[in-house]
């Protein structure tokens, strides 16, 4: 993990409660936190819920009692709601501890349904490192990985042959990309695996409640803090008749699917946040990415030797990827923390591993002097026009210090 | 494309022990000095892997040889003038 490496938001930077100049709503999140990818800030409507179901939610869901039934109404009344929201039944969606470990139990629980028919689980390269960890940990050697183009996007053909192997037991395809904002081409990857037989997981981690989800997975798993709800709560859900068995010993609960207690109040809470951002996301999506769109024609005008990555149209639509020619990524993420904004990056200088983020290195990238900028719901615009005055000169500070001028 | 033997070069820059994106700037420094020359750059960072091609197509050189260092410390990457073709074996 850790490929992204982040920057504490400032919590001395001032709020930016001013209106906002286009859309004339007030920003909920603190100015300058421009890292939504990473964690998204709480929506209002979660903290409501969830101190609500902190007080009629406690009981334990699985008993007989008058608290147990109303913690069970509103753990029921979630899964509905999620459901309805990711396009699933709600007996096909179980509550996980985390993303991370909705893909882990989704990946593990595939493997081992399909045990008799062999080892392979194949992933695009450019999957989150939950992903290719689960599969690593599920299959060792067999856990293999599908190139991608410069983009970003999964490379169709190579898809194609390797899914017609024999031993496949699953495809693991993400919606758009976690650092780059390609989508990926997960309904024409649903068409291949479907002619093998061979089930596909889809990580909709960054898609959930930012870019309507697709069609044709076996497994959908998603992460609540990503779209604004609270931290420890993921999505897990497996279509009805794809043969999924259970890893966990333990007696399991969440339709026999996730060990341990199902923390109802944060559940409440995070199909409250996915609810509030799913209706206000046709007209956020488009402002954000307009937003993005400034970022990707401006930022090159503006700071020489620029590269943006990703697609530029085909992308998820609240994230941007830059990479600055002799730019040291730790410096460049110090000093916009200095200026009051959060970003992160995928060079190998932010990361605990000292790698240079997978996903760049499969695209072929810069991986210098690397920036994502992510946008958070109801950001204000002002914030992404101050970004824009200031990056220029910390990217020339830091571009000074090294000496590269004239190179 | 290994071997333990390296190719044939004009400078060679042993950038070994410095992390991103110094051995990149200093393939750039000595490009700019010496543009016509051919410059073999041995690196242990993890990122040149990625970023010495990544620069090569910025500036429009042709990378045309890597191969691990003759005493198994880093890579090295013969990076040449555009138009000049390196070695394509040894």
């Amino acid at each position: 993990m850790g490929h992204y490496g982040r920057v504490v938001a400032h919590a001395s930077q001032t709020s930016s409660a001013a209106p906002d100049p286009v859309s004339g709503a007030r920003s909920r999140t603190p100015g300058g936190y421009l890292d939504a990818a990473s964690t998204a800030p709480l929506h209002p409507a979660a903290r409501e819920a969830l101190l609500t179901a902190l007080d009629d939610g406690w009981g334990d869901p699985s008993r007989r009692y008058h608290q147990a039934r109303r913690a069970r109404l509103l753990l029921d009344a979630a899964r509905e709601s999620v459901a309805a929201r990711i396009g699933a039944r709600p007996d096909e969606v179980s509550f996980t501890g985390s993303g991370t470990q909705a893909v882990g139990l989704g990946v593990g629980g595939l493997v081992r349904g399909r045990d008799r028919v062999g080892r392979r689980v194949l992933s695009s390269a450019v999957e989150h490192s939950s992903v290719l960890h689960a599969a690593q940990a599920a299959v060792g050697d067999e856990a293999r990985t599908v190139a991608v183009d410069e983009l970003g996007r999964v490379d169709l053909g190579a898809l194609r042959v390797a899914v017609a192997e024999p031993g496949v037991v699953l495809v693991a395809l993400q919606t758009a990309n976690h650092e780059v904002g390609t989508r990926q081409p997960v309904a024409a990857a649903a068409e291949l695996c479907a002619a093998h037989g061979v089930p596909l997981l889809v990580d909709a981690a960054q898609s959930a409640g930012r870019d309507p989800l697709p069609e044709g997975w076996s497994v959908l798993t998603a992460s609540s803090h990503k779209w604004g709800g609270p931290a420890g709560v993921g999505v897990l859900a497996v279509r009805t008749g794809v043969r999924w068995r259970s890893t966990s010993p333990e007696g399991a609960l969440e339709q026999g699917r996730v060990p341990g207690f199902v923390d109802v109040p944060a559940v409440v809470a995070a199909a409250a946040a996915l609810e509030a951002v799913e209706r206000e996301r046709p007209r956020e999506s488009a402002r954000l990415a307009a937003l993005v769109d400034r970022l990707r024609a401006r930022v090159p005008e503006l700071v020489p030797d620029a590269v943006v990555l990703g697609d530029p149209r085909d992308r998820l639509p609240h994230l941007v990827t830059f990479s600055f020619l002799y730019v040291d990524g730790e410096a460049l993420l110090a000093d916009l923390d200095r200026a009051g904004f959060a970003v992160s990056s995928g060079s190998s200088c932010v990361a605990d591993s000292l790698q240079p983020s997978h996903v760049l290195a499969a695209m072929g990238a810069l991986t210098h002097g690397n920036l994502r900028v992510s946008l958070p719901a109801g950001v204000a615009a002002d914030d992404v026009d101050r970004f824009l005055e200031v990056l220029p000169d910390v990217v020339a500070r830091v571009r000074a210090t090294l000496g590269t001028a004239g190179l | 494309m290994s071997g333990s033997q390296l190719p044939a070069h004009d400078r060679l820059l042993d950038e070994r022990g410095q992390r991103c994106p110094l051995p990149v700037i200093a393939l750039a420094r000595m490009t700019t000095a010496l543009p016509g020359a051919r410059l073999l750059l041995l690196s242990d960072d993890a990122a040149a892997e990625t970023d010495v091609p990544a620069w090569c197509r910025l500036r429009h050189r042709t990378l045309a040889w890597v191969g691990d260092s003759p005493d198994g410390r880093g890579r090295a990457y013969l990076v040449v003038p555009l138009a000049a073709s390196g070695p394509a074996e040894l």
